[in-house]
């Protein structure tokens, strides 16, 4: 069986995909919950992983993918992972990745954050080395840096996938499972100056829609990362250009940037965000009883200090998203409210012929079989 | 509006006031551990006293469930007496009457299956944890479609009657055929009348065994639409709900009923039997569909069926049923009751087989002896429905083989074949008994065309006679049926199976042989031989026809045998098996591979040269080339039949001298190496002469040395009075001489019949 975790990281994403042959997928980490804070209701999520990893006795993702390079998307992933640039990122307990999925802005973006650094430099390392990584889109930004640092960029064709394609890594006949990616799209990239490194991150985020087949019956889940209103835009057109409109479907859908309404429409709105034709035409695609799923924070009640806030989620997104849900009698869940507020946990989705299953109800073995008992004296 | 099935879950009560300690436990668990997603909802006394607790279970129902099963059902938990399993049942109107769920009397919910076993079972490990856990994972596995799959038995239409019916196969075909016509049978109890176990015969059918006093029935049969939901039903009890329900499945029950009863009408002598109707009902199942076959009895006679279904009226004035011209539809068969029963096959040889997990095998077995191991080999082969048997045993049954032996003592006296034979009619029906034949194989008299046609007739002929003679004469018999044995050996520490291969090249006695032989270099087979209580002069005397063993022995080896010859009799090629007893360690087998052998015909005698043998010579000869090569010959001599088996030799001595016209045998080592086959073969093989090569370009043909030595192996053997073996090996043939001295009578007539 497949199953999918949502983290409850607060505003931040990560999700761990488990393939029934026990292939892993890890998309963003944001671990940045302190050790010894118990009173925290995110999850220690390097801990947690280092447990599910220990339990599968691996020491290792089959791939990483990071959607692109904002703090809440690789928080403590530098100290979680063990990195092939440097060897200060190396040693016993980091956690290896076989392969690397980076949007092609993580390699040519400047004016970084400390972690995003060292996050590009390892994957700068992987795509010199020409192994262990999958850029995505092949924008004349990524050909230009690889002309000035010396990398033949037609000899690392290969490493590197266009939107419209599916990323070799995984196939519905080997893992039941593909990823179709939807986004970096090169033209949005090009558009924003042939060798410009500022890139707007969120509408050029790494989006796939990963595609269960579980014998036979599909099951398509989206992992959207910040993507803006504007972005779906282009997605939307592109996908319809080529006719590829089921590309957009979805049974589960990891809705984007926290449940920030620009990742809807251009307008907040009073109660409920409207809508750009484009999102309002992929939240359509829905699934009878699908999921959609916003990994945030609690959605704020209405007047509250957090309702005044800025920062997502935002409420107003929210009722959206609850209405999305409603119309295909699915749910609308909220990692830092599930299964309360109080004590949230990790969501965990199976993956089977009917489509997708919330396991919400661990048996004792499982729960053994997984987490550490306590310490014996 | 009212709550749903209110009545069903009786009056309110309150949480403290619950008797029974599963349901008070329960509550207590659904409202300590809320995360479960089970909730109270309300508490209920049912009108049997139950305690009932009222539920919302919250469930990971999928996002495309295969049984419109919701997110959070209505359900009720309803605790019996003590010795019950709990019932559920759900409480939605809609619920989906799914795989797993049982139809339950009007007015009561439908209830979930949510056991297996029963509560004797079950409470082992039920836990209020395990029960809530249990119910949401029906809840679920039945929204996946997942009790529906691979390896779940396909649930029958109808829970199962208290009363079972048997049928013998032929009539059960003639039955359930489509269009079968209706016909007369009769019905009876057998047994305790509690069993409730009936059989269904023609009229006028014997069988010893059922007794009772028949009912006379007239019945009909009708086949269901294939139904898919899986559920369970009570089985109707009356025929106007039968009909009901087969309208709800698609089946015009009332209108075939009519025709066929108007049919029935015309003969008077049917009037009065009573009405029954077999039901074949087609369950959907991941292969083609299966079938529960289902018997409904009336007390009514087909008269009465008639007027209950607006056929026929009885006359105002009382009297015979007449014909309604105009006959009255809306009458659908109230006040005809029915009692249902399951219809199953009495058991007979394919059921046997199927049973067992064999295949059916109808070829003809002639099985000679049924003693202690003949009776155990024919009771475990008979009752997987493996073969048509003949039964060859002259012995009577007498008090001490009851301690060892399948019959009983109420057959004491009578032949053990006739017994036998009884025996496998009792189990598999009197059509399928076993043919005894009270005979000795060894001393037929007048009876012998008897013996001939059955052997002639035989597929295969067993011999568990533990009689080397019989053994002997069973080899030799020239019917053309390929022979097993099965023998113990000792005090039953070891059981021997010998198979012979289809074209006959290695005889049984040819296998005995063989046996014998690789016990002069396996200890394992020697150790077997040294158990036997007396000494023995041929191959086919290694058995011990009394000796002190416990039936758990012979029941145990002859049941490997009987397992063992069944697949062997399957294959083309001879086997030989020794299963030996290991006490606490069980059983293990040894396998002797089987040589064919060649026959040669001298002066009245018959030489059988073992073909493993003769292969192993010639290597040496050639090996030795250019100087001829030779050695002792070990083997078997049968004076009775006149029967000599060359099964081995003893040919390395040191002091051996060849050159490429002479051989001269040493002597070194001979008289331990003689000892040692007389102590491994328990002296069943001997000294039987000797072997030498002959170099390339010369013939097997024996020369003046070679006529000479022979005159004075067979001076050696005269004490024995047996005759001597000279086998000489050339490059192309081999020649086989026969040295013995005759006395002067034997001489005498010889000369007078040549």
């Amino acid at each position: 069986m497949h199953k999918i975790e949502v983290f409850n990281v607060g505003n931040g994403d990560s999700a761990l995909v488990t393939l029934d042959n026990g292939r892993m997928l890890m998309v963003d980490f944001c671990d940045t919950v302190a050790a010894e804070d118990a009173d925290d209701p995110r999850i220690h999520l390097s801990k947690r992983m280092r447990e599910i990893l220990a339990a599968k006795n691996r020491n290792d993702v089959d791939v990483f993918a990071i959607t692109h390079l904002d703090r809440d998307h690789i928080a403590g992933a530098t100290d979680f992972f063990h990195l092939d640039h440097a060897a200060k990122y190396q040693g016993a307990g980091r956690i290896k990745i076989k392969t690397l999925w980076v949007p092609a802005g993580v390699l040519v973006e400047g004016d970084l954050g400390e972690e995003a650094k060292i996050v590009q430099a390892e994957a700068r390392y992987r795509l010199r080395a020409g192994k262990g990584i999958r850029v995505f889109s092949r924008p004349e930004a990524l050909r230009q840096w690889c002309a000035d640092n010396g990398i033949d960029f037609e000899a690392r064709r290969s490493l590197m996938t266009d939107a419209g394609r599916c990323a070799p890594e995984f196939s519905l006949v080997n893992d039941e499972m593909e990823a179709f990616i939807h986004s970096p799209l090169a033209r949005r990239l090009n558009a924003a100056g042939g060798e410009s490194v500022v890139i707007d991150r969120n509408p050029n985020c790494l989006v796939f829609q990963a595609r269960f087949s579980v014998s036979g019956a599909i099951t398509d889940v989206m992992f959207t990362g910040d993507m803006t209103a504007e972005g779906w835009a282009d997605i939307v057109a592109a996908t319809k250009e080529h006719g590829k409109e089921d590309r957009l479907a979805w049974d589960l859908h990891a809705i984007g940037h926290h449940c920030s309404y620009k990742s809807i429409g251009p307008d907040k709105g009073d109660d409920e965000t409207a809508p750009t034709a484009e999102v309002s035409w992929l939240f359509d695609q829905g699934r009878n009883r699908g999921y959609v799923v916003s990994s945030s924070e609690p959605i704020p009640v209405k007047g509250s200090v957090e309702d005044k806030d800025d920062q997502p989620p935002h409420r107003q997104a929210a009722a959206y998203y609850k209405r999305v849900a409603s119309d295909i009698s699915g749910k609308f869940l909220v990692t830092m409210e599930h299964p309360t507020h109080v004590k949230p946990k990790p969501m965990i989705f199976e993956i089977t012929r009917a489509g997708v299953k919330m396991a919400t109800l661990a048996s004792v073995s499982s729960s053994v079989a997984s987490t550490p008992v306590g310490r014996a004296g | 509006m009212s709550e749903p099935y209110a009545e069903f879950l009786g009056e309110a009560i309150a949480l403290d006031a619950l008797t029974s300690e599963r349901a008070q436990r329960v509550a207590a668990f659904m409202q300590a551990h809320p995360e479960l997603g089970v909730q109270l909802v309300a508490v209920r006394r049912n009108k049997h006293g139950h305690d009932t607790l009222v539920l919302d279970a919250a469930a990971d129902i999928p996002q495309r469930p295969t049984h419109p099963i919701q997110d959070v059902e209505r359900l009720a938990a309803s605790f019996g007496d003590d010795d019950q399993l709990p019932m559920l049942f759900a409480l939605r109107a809609d619920f989906p009457q799914a795989p797993h769920t049982n139809d339950m009397p009007e007015g009561t919910p439908i209830a979930l299956c949510l056991y297996r076993d029963g509560w004797s079972e079950v409470r082992l490990t039920w836990t209020p944890g395990t029960f809530i856990q249990k119910i949401r994972w029906w809840l679920e596995q039945t929204a996946m479609g997942g009790l529906y799959g691979e390896g779940n038995p396909v649930e029958p239409l109808f829970f199962s009657p208290q009363i079972n019916i048997m049928v013998a196969r032929d009539l059960f075909e003639e039955c359930f055929a489509p269009a079968a016509t209706p016909g007369r049978l009769v019905v009876r109890g057998v047994g305790e009348e509690s069993a409730h176990v009936w059989v269904l015969q023609r009229a006028g059918e014997f069988d010893p065994f059922f007794k009772n006093k028949p009912l006379s029935v007239t019945f009909l049969e009708v086949a269901t639409p294939v139904i898919r939901d899986g559920r369970v039903r009570v089985p109707p009890q009356d025929l106007s709900r039968l009909i009901a329900f087969m309208s709800e499945i698609g089946l015009d029950l009332a209108s075939y009923l009519r025709t066929q009863l108007r049919a029935m009408m015309a003969k008077p002598e049917t009037h009065d039997t009573q009405f029954a109707l077999l039901v074949a009902a087609q369950i959907a199942s991941d292969g083609p569909p299966r079938n529960q076959l289902m018997c409904f009895i009336s007390t009514c006679s087909i008269a009465e069926v008639a007027v209950a279904l607006g056929e026929y009226a009885i006359p105002d004035g009382g009297g015979a049923p007449g014909f309604l011209i105009q006959p009255d539809h809306s009458k659908l068969g109230t006040g005809v009751d029915l009692t249902p029963a399951n219809v199953g096959l009495a058991l007979d040889p394919q059921g046997a087989a199927e049973l067992s997990g064999k295949s059916a095998d109808t070829r003809k077995i002639a099985l000679a002896g049924g003693g202690a191991l003949g009776s155990a080999l024919f009771d475990i082969l008979m009752r997987q429905g493996f073969g048509v048997w003949s039964i060859i045993d002259k012995d009577h049954l007498l008090a001490h083989n009851l301690a060892r032996h399948s019959l009983h003592r109420g057959l004491l006296g009578s032949a053990k074949s006739r017994g036998l034979a009884s025996a496998s009619g009792a189990v598999l029906g009197e059509k399928h008994k076993a043919t005894p034949l009270d005979l000795d194989v060894t001393n037929l008299g007048a009876r012998e065309s008897e013996l001939r046609s059955v052997l002639d007739d035989a597929a295969l002929i067993i011999d568990a006679t533990a009689s080397a003679g019989a053994a002997r004469a069973l080899a030799a018999d020239p019917a053309k049926a390929r022979r097993a044995s099965i023998f113990l050996l000792g005090d039953a520490h070891a059981c021997v199976v010998l198979v012979e291969d289809v074209a006959r090249k290695a005889r049984l006695d040819d296998l005995e042989a063989t046996l014998v032989a690789a016990a002069i270099a396996d200890p394992r087979i020697a150790e077997q031989f040294a158990d036997l209580p007396t000494q023995i002069a041929t191959p086919a005397s290694c058995r011990a026809p009394t000796s002190r063993a416990p039936w758990s022995r012979i029941v145990g080896l002859s049941a490997v045998g009987a397992e063992f010859m069944r697949t062997a009799v399957d294959r083309e090629e001879a086997a030989i098996r020794v299963f030996r007893w290991r006490g606490e360690e069980g059983m293990d087998a040894i396998a002797i591979p089987p040589s064919s052998y060649v026959e040669r015909a001298l002066n009245g005698w018959t030489v059988r040269l073992s073909g493993a043998l003769l292969a192993d010579l010639r290597l040496r000869r050639v090996g030795a080339l250019p100087s001829e090569t030779g050695g002792v010959l070990i083997g078997a001599t049968d004076t009775w039949n006149r029967v000599i088996h060359v099964a081995a030799h003893i040919s390395d001595f040191a002091d051996s001298a060849g050159t490429p016209t002479s051989f001269q045998r040493g002597l070194a080592g001979l008289p331990h190496k003689l000892e040692e086959v007389a102590r491994h073969t328990h002296g069943a093989l001997a000294y039987i002469g000797e072997w030498h090569s002959h170099p390339d370009g010369a013939t097997a043909n024996p020369s003046s040395a070679d006529m000479l030595q022979l005159v004075g192996l067979a001076e050696t053997l005269r004490i024995d009075d047996r005759p001597a073996v000279s086998l000489i090996i050339s490059r192309d043939d081999e020649a086989v001489l026969l040295g013995r001295f005759e006395s002067t009578e034997e001489l005498t007539r010889r000369a007078a019949t040549q």
